[in-house]
């Protein structure tokens, strides 16, 4: 045992060892990778929307090499003013490589960036340090199916298994105490009680009527439950006719909700974006992490978009999203309300959104669910004047030392949402 | 006071055993189950009923385990800029159809018309309202009946292949110099009317003829005699302290009928302020719905009323020293009256107003006359600012059909006017034109005058449309197309340009026209809708035809009209009218048919209108079916009774008895054009008849009339005693008093309201069994007002409650049984003696009662109170008991007997289905609904809602910019319509807003059945006449 724990110890004290060094080493690229991040954030920003950091060519031209072709051409400091103002440097004709540019690409104006110095320097190192492809993350795949209960559920097949051993412990246990008492019968010398047949015992008349009881309960319960989630699709997570991943755009990315579904401040429906507002970003990313171009050729198939000459053709065909949040014709919602005068995170109702590769219906929205939540929500006063109106009533309840919420200025009235 | 006697129809008049039965009957009907008595008496009735139990509940069980349908949603793929799915955008466009017009605020989601509203930027529409007509004109977008495609001799074509055809027939006819004709409605729009004219320069010999069977030729005829001008001049009400009208119903047909509701109400529309009222006074034989509103009221015979301008022509000369006209116009008439009436005149002379809805331009040239006299020119009336509605010549159209039958014309194109069915002479037109090379129809739809022709090229519908119009010298308005084409069709003046050979469009062609001629900003004046300010260059010139002479016409008039009336003596004589459903062009529109007419209350047809008293004279029985027999034409029609008609008169309203609009359910009624005739001295269409040209045949037989007026009745008697009641409650649902009354006491007519408002009378006076509610205070509660003096029963409001809130169609049979569905009604009082009652209006809707009588009765609590007063009905909660309804004193609740618009997941065309299926429930008419609106389903009861969806909106709005609401914000669909600004809503908590000051605060406002102590938030203000003396007739 000594030994072990030695060799133990020993490994520990060198691997500490060798982690200071590899960390004293590391500082000098720990601060080049920095500025190369620095660098990314910059071109997503500015340049990525008409350059890719490979050769492909886009609106401009793909900047792979950029930095070496601006030496040879003319020189670094160029590069600095033409980024900065191409026109003046067009205009000055001092660069007969950028007027050659301007030409190449049909007299696209570039736009002039107010950048420092070491902005442009971190720009250029990224393009010149590109990133890596990076290989599939597995743990992707792991998404939940489906969140309902199945047959096929190990945790059901557990309790069935359970129930099954419990049920015949529980049968050999109640034969043995009939046989243990059997023979404490026999040994007393007393008369041993005749064996009830089991098929007698559950055709007893205060068996019966005990079961049907609870059976008629177990109905009674379960239709009610059958009822009120009838029309509900809590856990709905069906196919859409494009692997879209949240998860990717508004997790990974941070991509701002609001950014794609722009109607959930305005009106009733959040929108789903059309497809002109994909292409804002995916004209210059062609090519995603999971499934790589097969998918985003889908948007590229819907506004007939051809990525080879950069140019829209005359044939799109909308995309047919499948709903998930349904509510009944009797209900009116209005997401503006909620979304901007209520100042409710989209999470709230729709659940972790940015952690969902495929999206599934997180709440019931029954009514029970949408109640809830104007009881409890307090109605933001300080920020909107319109609620000036109860001022009286807000007074009141701040001297009893409670909240106004949603039900208390009539939250919870059938024609707030049915009408 | 308690004398006086307020009534709705005959059976109450006469207090009909019948009629005082069902009125206590619990329910107005017995449930429609054919074997329900059966079912109860069979021996085991328990047992059937578990069988159906379990069929339901398995049936329910396995309509509900199916699994949910996945739905889609299928965005843009480029969104416009300009659309957010689920917020309406407003689009300033114009109504132009034929004599009708309206600028207007189209409503459209997500590129769907799907309301109309006045365009409160123009002042052809007063208040922001529209009318009736107006409001259903997008339904007829949603028209199943509209040609999808164009056609050639009934076979669908192409456009290309129309061009290549009916283009080269007409260069053919033109080459060979042969006569080709555009026969259209009335045109208003200069530049329509620019293309025409080039079109015809392209072609050579070219005629355009504009043809509407309701003319106003007898007012272009009379102008051009007395003042040689070839014009309908501009009427302003406004402006009037004094006005007459004969037979004219300017307030619902006439000319303008929109525009001058707004002035009228302007001229009328009194508050504690500004007492100043003009009076209206009217003289007609039949009881239009502005002679109904007129503050003194007299009837004259068809005959005589042409007698009746005479007489006042002659008691105004003499007080302004004019020549008097020769001749006795005193036959069948007060002379009191007119001497009253002239000198009333006389003292607002400069400040009123004298029309005639004759078209007779001898009765016209006499208006004129008078009005000349009153120096009412220039100031209520101007010469210089003429219509271009009404501008249709009766004799060009008469000489067209010779030319015609003479075999003159080569090419006839037909926009807009259905002559096969509206000319009364209609086989002579359909033999002429079979003597026409090539006929064109670019009508709508295969109509009447279709079905005569070879080519059917559909216009687009207005909404779908650019155009232009200039209704009043110097008023311009645009129309923009607010859907794409729903159908192969395209525009009028698209066609006559591609036949020009010309590569622009319509739109093109418009917008040049306007920049060069009208204005140069041509954005803002598509933004607003109207241009009203100065005209760049005028390119339309009005017909000056120099010599008129106001004295030598009236003379030779006058002795014209002594002529004609000699010796009409007591003959019956038959009018014909204009009702809401047009000259017939909208009879497809189950939305216009099923608006009660104002007067009457009929729906869906036409019938026979006579005084009881003619009737009982000659046996004759309401609902006896008659034949009418003129010129080789019959028609049969059911008698009516109508109170307030002159003796010995028929009456019946035109545009009925289509054969061809569309749907069968609304070809119904009688056509009555064939009774018209042409006056060849006169040049114009005669729309009264006189008695040795018609007979009269009752045919035995009789037909039920579809009347709404009965059917929602308020209580007017205590549930367990027949002793009236403490306050004569009939009388206090309409509060009266004249003007000097009010003027006097502003409580006048309302006195129980005053002591109503006393808050100590409740306490020591009465006893409720209400619980005391909290009074809602805090935040808003929301109350209207409606003002009676004001509101002329006109029904814009009922059209728009409809469209706004999803209600449906029932058709005529569900109307029988009392089925209709409309959540605004406007109750029609009589008062007085039924030979000549004053009439009152009164627009009923939810009262949103604070303690409201149906709330208590529900047992599922689907209709209960909100914490702004509204009373709320949840539809998804009701069962269907109807005691709600059963319990309401307005009788304001309705109750859905079928699936009307296809709500229910069941099939239509089923049992579940409206038997008479006029419903609207395919996906055309569906496109129309409003989204914002649950569609209910069968078995549910609806009523009013207070448009919550619009004081949602409205508060939302406000809440999104972070500010207090504001008055303006929310307006309720009816009150929106209201040309005459009759109705006023608002949050009565806000001590600043009109709705507070008029709810709670004027003297004149009272509630509905305050006794009850429901406390109704809908205030109604007291009816204020400009008369001597309220009609005071005794009960006996």
């Amino acid at each position: 045992m000594a030994t072990m724990i030695d060799i133990f110890k020993l490994s520990i004290s060198k691997l500490l060892l060798l982690t200071t060094c590899l960390f004293l080493l590391n500082v000098n690229v720990f601060s080049q990778d920095e500025l190369i991040k620095q660098g990314e954030s910059i071109f997503k920003a500015n340049c990525a929307s008409c350059h890719y950091v490979t050769n492909k060519r886009m609106t401009g031209p793909g900047l792979a090499g950029a930095v070496q072709r601006w030496e040879e051409n003319a020189s670094i400091e160029k590069l600095y003013e033409w980024i900065r103002n191409s026109q003046a440097v067009i205009r000055s004709g001092d660069v007969p490589y950028a007027n050659k540019l301007y030409e190449e690409y049909n007299k696209s104006v570039m736009t002039a960036f107010a950048l420092s110095d070491d902005d442009i320097s971190a720009v250029l190192l990224y393009i010149e340090n590109p990133p890596v492809e990076v290989g599939k993350d597995p743990g992707d795949d792991e998404m939940v199916e489906t969140k309902a209960l199945s047959w096929s559920d190990p945790s059901v097949i557990f309790m069935v298994v359970v129930s099954i051993i419990l049920a015949a412990i529980g049968f050999l246990l109640s034969r043995l105490i009939g046989n243990l008492r059997r023979m404490s019968y026999q040994a007393k010398g007393l008369p041993v009680p005749e064996r009830v047949p089991i098929v007698r015992r559950l055709t007893d008349k205060r068996f019966l009527a005990a079961a049907s009881i609870l059976l008629v309960i177990f109905l009674a319960v379960s239709a009610f439950d059958v009822t009120t989630n009838m029309g509900r699709q809590q856990n709905y997570q069906p196919t859409q006719p494009i692997a879209f991943s949240h998860k990717l755009h508004a997790g990974i990315n941070g991509v701002d909700c609001q950014y794609c579904h722009s109607g959930a401040r305005k009106g009733k429906s959040a929108v789903i974006p059309s497809a002109n507002v994909c292409m804002n970003c995916h004209k210059a990313i062609e090519e995603g992490p999971e499934y790589g171009k097969t998918e985003i050729a889908k948007i590229y198939e819907a506004v007939d978009w051809d990525p080879e000459t950069q140019t829209y053709g005359d044939n799109p065909k909308p995309i047919e999203w499948v709903r998930i949040h349904n509510l009944p014709d009797h209900v009116y919602f209005n997401h503006a309300q909620h979304v901007n005068v209520g100042g409710v995170e989209c999470q709230t109702c729709h659940g972790p959104i940015e952690e969902m590769e495929k999206v599934y219906q997180h709440e019931t929205l029954g009514m029970g669910w949408c109640i809830d939540c104007h009881r409890e929500t307090e109605v933001q006063f300080a920020a909107n004047d319109y609620y000036q109106i109860y001022e009286q009533l807000h007074k009141d309840l701040k001297e009893e030392g409670k909240k106004v919420t949603v039900e208390d200025i009539g939250g919870t009235e059938c024609q707030k949402c049915h009408y | 006071m308690a004398n006086r006697k307020f009534w709705q129809s005959y059976e109450e008049y006469t207090n009909d055993p019948e009629y005082v039965e069902k009125k206590h009957n619990e329910f107005a009907e017995k449930l429609p189950f054919a074997s329900f008595e059966l079912a109860t008496q069979k021996s085991t009735p328990r047992r059937d009923f578990l069988k159906m139990l379990g069929f339901s509940v398995s049936a329910a069980a396995i309509a509900a385990s199916c699994e949910q349908p996945i739905r889609k949603a299928i965005p843009y793929v480029i969104q416009p800029e300009e659309i957010t799915p689920g917020v309406a955008n407003y689009y300033a466009s114009s109504f132009i159809n034929g004599n009708d017009y309206s600028s207007i605020l189209v409503k459209t989601r997500e590129g769907r018309p799907i309301k109309i509203e006045g365009n409160p930027n123009s002042s052809m529409s007063p208040n922001g309202g529209t009318d009736a007509r107006a409001q259903t004109s997008v339904i007829s977008l949603y028209d199943n009946a509209r040609l999808k495609n164009p056609k050639i001799n009934g076979e669908v074509t192409t456009w290309e292949e129309i061009d290549r055809v009916v283009g080269g027939d007409l260069r053919e006819i033109a080459r060979q110099g042969k006569k080709i004709v555009l026969l259209s409605s009335n045109i208003v729009s200069p530049t329509t009317k620019k293309l025409i004219n080039e079109f015809g320069a392209t072609l050579g010999n070219f005629e355009h003829v504009s043809y509407e069977p309701i003319s106003y030729a007898g007012i272009i005829e009379a102008n051009k005699k007395s003042f040689g001008k070839n014009i309908i001049p501009s009427y302003d009400f406004s402006k009037a302290n004094m006005i007459v009208g004969f037979e004219a119903d300017f307030l619902s047909t006439w000319l303008s009928p929109n525009e001058f509701l707004g002035q009228y109400s302007k001229a009328r529309k009194i508050s504690r302020k500004n007492t100043k009222m003009a009076k209206h006074v009217q003289f007609e034989s039949l009881m239009t719905n502005t002679g109904s509103n007129a503050d003194e009221r007299y009837i004259v015979k068809p005959a005589y009323l042409p007698m009746a301008v005479g007489a006042l022509y002659n008691a105004i000369a003499a007080k302004s020293g004019a020549a008097s006209l020769s001749g006795n116009f005193n036959i069948g008439l007060d002379t009191n009256t007119i001497n009253k009436t002239a000198r009333q005149l006389w003292n607002n002379r400069g400040a009123s107003l004298v029309v005639s809805g004759s078209n007779d331009p001898n009765v016209q040239v006499l208006i004129n006359g008078i009005n000349n006299m009153l120096g009412n020119y220039g100031s209520t009336i101007d010469l210089n600012k003429p219509y271009n509605i009404g501008n249709s010549s009766d004799e060009a159209f008469q000489r067209l059909i010779a030319e015609m039958d003479r075999g003159q014309i080569h090419g006839l194109l037909i926009y807009n006017t259905n002559p096969a069915y509206s000319y009364f002479n209609t086989a002579r037109f359909a033999e002429a034109i079979k003597k026409v090379v090539v006929t064109a129809s670019f009508n709508d739809r295969e109509d009447e005058t279709a079905s005569l022709v070879k080519f059917f090229l559909p216009d687009n519908h207005y909404l779908e449309s650019w155009n232009d119009a200039e209704p009043k010298k110097g008023t311009f308005s645009l129309a923009q197309p607010c859907i794409r084409p729903l159908f192969n069709t395209r525009q009028f003046q698209d066609t006559l340009l591609s036949w020009m050979g010309k590569d622009e469009s319509f739109y093109d062609y418009l917008k040049a026209n306007w920049t060069k001629s009208i204005t140069g900003n041509w954005d803002k004046a598509l933004h607003d809708g109207v241009y009203e300010g100065k005209v760049k260059s005028a390119e339309i010139n009005y017909a000056d035809t120099g010599g008129g002479n106001l004295a030598a016409s009236a003379t030779s008039a006058a002795s014209a009209i002594i002529r004609k009336a000699t010796g009409i003596g007591d003959q019956l004589e038959l009018v014909l009218y204009q009702g809401l459903i047009g000259d017939g062009k909208y009879a497809n529109n189950p939305f216009l048919q099923e608006i009660p007419d104002p007067v009457t209350k009929v729906v869906w047809e036409n019938c026979l209108l006579i005084s009881k008293a003619t009737a009982e004279a000659s046996g004759f029985i309401e609902g006896d079916l008659f034949r009418i027999s003129a010129r080789g034409n019959a028609l049969e029609l059911p008698l009516l009774y109508q109170p307030g008609m002159a003796d010995n008169t028929l009456a019946v309203a035109m545009g009925y008895g289509r054969t061809n609009a569309g749907s069968d359910n609304c070809n119904k009624g009688a056509n009555v054009y064939p009774l018209v005739s042409y006056n060849e001295a006169n040049k114009t269409f005669d729309y009264n008849i006189k008695g040795e040209e018609f007979k009269l045949a009752r045919i035995g037989g009789t037909q039920a009339i579809a009347r709404t007026q009965m059917h929602h009745n308020i209580n007017d008697y205590l549930a367990d005693s027949n002793e009236p009641s403490q306050y004569d409650r009939k009388e206090q649902l309409v509060r009266e008093a004249t003007l000097a009354e009010y003027k006097e006491d502003h409580w006048a007519g309302n006195a129980i309201g005053k002591k109503f408002r006393d808050p100590h009378f409740w306490d020591h006076h009465m006893v409720t069994l209400y619980d005391k509610r909290p009074e809602l205070k805090e935040g808003h509660h929301w109350g209207m007002a409606v003002d009676l003096t004001a509101c002329t029963g006109c029904n814009a409001c009922v059209a728009a409650c409809n469209i706004e809130n999803n209600v449906p169609v029932v058709g005529k049979e569900e109307v029988f049984r009392a089925h209709e569905m409309h959540w605004l009604r406007i109750d029609r009082y009589y008062i007085g003696k039924d030979d000549n009652p004053s009439v009152a209006y009164q627009p009923m809707m939810c009262q949103m009662c604070d303690n409201a009588p149906c709330e208590n009765v529900c047992p599922v609590s689907a209709t209960n109170h909100s914490a702004e007063g509204l009373n709320q009905m949840a539809y998804n909660r009701c069962i269907g008991t109807r005691y709600c309804a059963n319990n309401c004193p307005f009788k304001v609740r309705r109750f859905n007997w079928f699936d009307y618009q296809g709500a229910d997941s069941f099939i239509a065309k089923t049992a579940f289905d409206n038997d008479e299926n006029v419903t609207l429930a395919d996906d055309l008419s569906r496109m129309v609904l409003n989204p914002d609106v649950t569609v209910r389903s069968r078995g549910v009861m609806e009523k009013c809602s207070f448009c919550v969806q619009r004081i949602q909106t409205g508060k939302l709005d406000a809440k999104k910019e972070g500010r207090a609401l504001e008055e303006n914000d929310i307006k309720t669909a009816c009150q929106q319509a209201c040309s005459a600004g009759a109705i006023t809503f608002g949050d009565m908590n806000d001590k600043n807003s009109r709705a507070f000051k008029l709810t709670k605060l004027d003297e004149r406002s009272y509630g509905l059945l305050e006794e009850l102590h429901v406390l109704p938030s809908v205030k109604y203000l007291t009816k204020i006449r400009n008369t001597e003396q309220l009609q005071q007739d005794a009960l006996s």
